[in-house]
């Protein structure tokens, strides 16, 4: 079975995309359909709003913030009141301020561990924004410069472990057919690549078109001006994809601009992405 | 006089926000044109990484901290640049350390290095101290800022505040001067505290964020007076805030977000710009007969289908735009606002950004 196929090639799913193409709409959208192909499914966010997401009995969701990920931590180091006491009079927002990135770091390691604990069958990670996925996933190197022993080295070691592991951990990009969005999405993956040598899972590419075909038959006004806008916009959004890396332009998968919102918007997205996922995998 | 001449005419902080994917960037150049074509003299600074602005203005990867003039037919000047977090710091130290010996010892902390790299709360605070340096530079009569894309864009505001109230916390003045006995002897109260920070980030982190408080040792209260005055800025009634938002559902629900932000944080919204606004080919009374002509055959039916579907983006977007609008107006009051089309490609050069700025003056309300 194909989608299974592709859920289950790696444990943590890492979703990033920038603001506006639909990232965490894509990330439910995909925790869906792998819940409907028979596989314990752990949504987590990072985002303490996060949207609706239709239910399904094998998928849960869980929210992961630097807060509460330090609470954890410190709680697994047999410090659990403490640090509660300490959560409420901001020493969190000090402590990650101490060491740049260790509010990252919390974040991976809360992952690392649901991972680890084999929490779920697949973990799809509803992840920061395109530009600061770079940030999230270089976390553990820029820390480690600093801080090279201790806990934190460990963890952050640990956490580099799993990110470029292919098969416990792959990022998937969302992006829209448009250059810049197409630009960035080329930029992430670069810098991804280079410094944490983390696999791609597959670019998604949210909010096509559908198709204008070419027509020549002389059309009266405001079909031709109508015609000529959405034929131009269609042909942009195709020069926009074309520009993509041969060897990551593969394994895309796109999703039709739909009207909809909400629960219905994450059905009609899953519906798409549940139709490509064979020839994506 | 309409809400977009005047605000571009008399504000000298021009702040948009908004999600990403709306056109923000574009909308602060092309406000930047609308100043200067009126003869003032802007600078457009941007803080978000990507380099969007630069693209949509040709100045492609030459971008920096420094402000670089843009080519414009007119009697005013645009300026654009963006914002570099670790210049604008080490520019920042260099202006308050009381010897270049002193400036020397910060730049080599590594607890400074790593703050001015990383850390999104640096670049916030860098964000804020970087248009406090423009304002006050006389060389501009307007600095507008392009907040970076985020849900959390409005942070810079509140920023410089953090950074003060950071180093006035017990924990910093105490890191700061622990005592003659060292760590080991700090006050008895917030030792447990000491003792926490150092099992989770190491007792090297700690030594490293110490002797960075030690080189500061002085510095903090000018820090602190810089930050203030920035916050002070950013709230007085010379600067004007704008909520840029497109007619996707996603993007209303975070443009209704920034609205209640700045509700909250006691600052009022000059502008709502909604942008990327489905455009109108024909009159809505003709949408119906094209969905059904588009059940034919043949290449016209194409065209109908085209037209049809653009004429049901139309409906949903003035729907749901409308929608927003009331919400910010139970807000606000009455809310100025003004509306640009969507293009069929993406804006990347200065005559788009001009046609987009007369869009705007066009479409404004009255205020």
């Amino acid at each position: 079975m194909e989608p299974h196929h592709f859920f289950t090639a790696q444990r943590v799913l890492i979703v990033a995309g920038k603001g506006g193409v639909g990232k965490s709409a894509v990330a439910a959208a995909l925790a869906l359909t792998s819940a409907r192909a028979g596989l314990r499914t752990l949504l987590v966010s990072l985002d303490a709003e996060s949207i609706e997401v239709p239910q399904h009995e094998l998928l849960n969701r869980v929210t992961v913030t630097p807060g509460n990920a330090l609470t954890d931590y410190l709680a697994s180091k047999g410090m659990g009141l403490l640090s509660r006491q300490l959560a409420k009079s901001g020493i969190v927002e000090l402590v990650a301020t101490t060491a740049p990135g260790l509010d990252d770091l919390l974040v991976l390691g809360r992952i690392k561990a649901f991972e680890q604990e084999l929490r779920a069958d697949v973990i799809i990670v509803d992840g920061p924004a395109a530009g600061h996925a770079i940030d999230l996933v270089q976390a553990p190197i820029q820390l480690k410069r600093a801080i090279n022993s201790g806990p934190i080295g460990s963890q952050a070691d640990e956490v580099l472990n799993m990110l470029s592991d292919g098969n416990r951990c792959k990022l998937l990009m969302v992006t829209t057919a448009a250059i810049t969005p197409i630009n960035e999405t080329m930029e992430a993956i670069e810098g991804i690549q280079r410094t944490v040598n983390m696999s791609l899972a597959s670019i998604v590419v949210n909010k096509c078109d559908e198709d204008v075909p070419l027509i020549t038959t002389d059309l009266p006004a405001p079909l031709s001006e109508a015609y000529a806008y959405a034929r131009e916009r269609f042909m942009a959004q195709q020069d926009a994809m074309n520009t993509m890396r041969t060897d990551v332009a593969t394994s895309q998968i796109h999703v039709a601009r739909h009207r909809a919102s909400g629960i219905a918007l994450v059905e009609e997205i899953a519906a798409d992405i549940s139709v490509q996922i064979g020839g994506a995998s | 006089m309409n809400a977009v001449d005047s605000m571009c005419s008399q504000a000298q902080v021009i702040v948009t926000c908004g999600t990403g994917g709306v056109g923000k960037t574009s909308i602060a150049a092309a406000l930047g044109t609308h100043a200067a074509r009126a003869g003032r003299r802007v600078v457009v600074i941007t803080i978000d990484p990507a380099r969007r602005l630069a693209d949509a203005i040709g100045l492609g990867g030459q971008l920096g901290n420094e402000p670089q003039r843009v080519s414009l037919d007119s009697t005013g000047e645009l300026w654009v640049c963006m914002l570099d977090v670790r210049e604008t710091f080490d520019n920042l130290v260099r202006d308050i350390s009381p010897s270049p010996q002193r400036t020397e010892e910060v730049m080599n902390n590594s607890f400074y290095r790593s703050l001015s790299k990383s850390l999104s709360g640096t670049r916030d605070y860098m964000a804020a101290e970087r248009l406090h340096e423009l304002q006050t530079d006389g060389r501009f009569d307007l600095v507008i800022v392009d907040t970076p894309p985020s849900r959390n864009a409005l942070d810079f505001l509140e920023s410089p505040e953090r950074l003060a109230r950071f180093l006035k916390h017990p924990i910093v003045r105490l890191l700061a001067a622990p005592g003659r006995g060292g760590l080991r002897f700090a006050n008895a109260a917030l030792t447990p505290v000491l003792k926490i920070i150092s099992s989770v980030v190491g007792s090297d982190a700690l030594t490293g964020v110490a002797s960075f408080l030690k080189v500061i040792d002085g510095m903090e209260d000018e820090f602190s007076r810089r930050a203030l005055a920035v916050a002070a800025t950013l709230r007085s009634n010379a600067t004007s805030f704008v909520v840029v938002t497109a007619p996707a559902p996603d993007a209303l629900v975070e443009a209704d977000h920034f609205v209640s932000e700045l509700k909250r944080l006691g600052i009022a919204l000059r502008l709502i710009v909604t942008n990327r606004m489905p455009p109108r080919f024909g009159d809505t009374s003709s949408a119906a007969e094209h969905a059904s002509a588009s059940a034919n055959s043949g290449d016209i039916s194409v065209a109908h289908h085209v037209l049809a579907e653009l004429w049901e983006d139309v409906e949903q977007a003035e729907r749901d735009v409308n929608d927003f609008l009331r919400r910010s107006s139970a807000l606000f009051g009455s809310v100025s606002t003004a509306s640009a089309t969507e293009l069929a490609t993406d804006i990347h050069d200065m005559r788009s950004i001009g046609l987009l700025a007369e869009q705007l003056a066009g479409s404004a309300t009255e205020q």
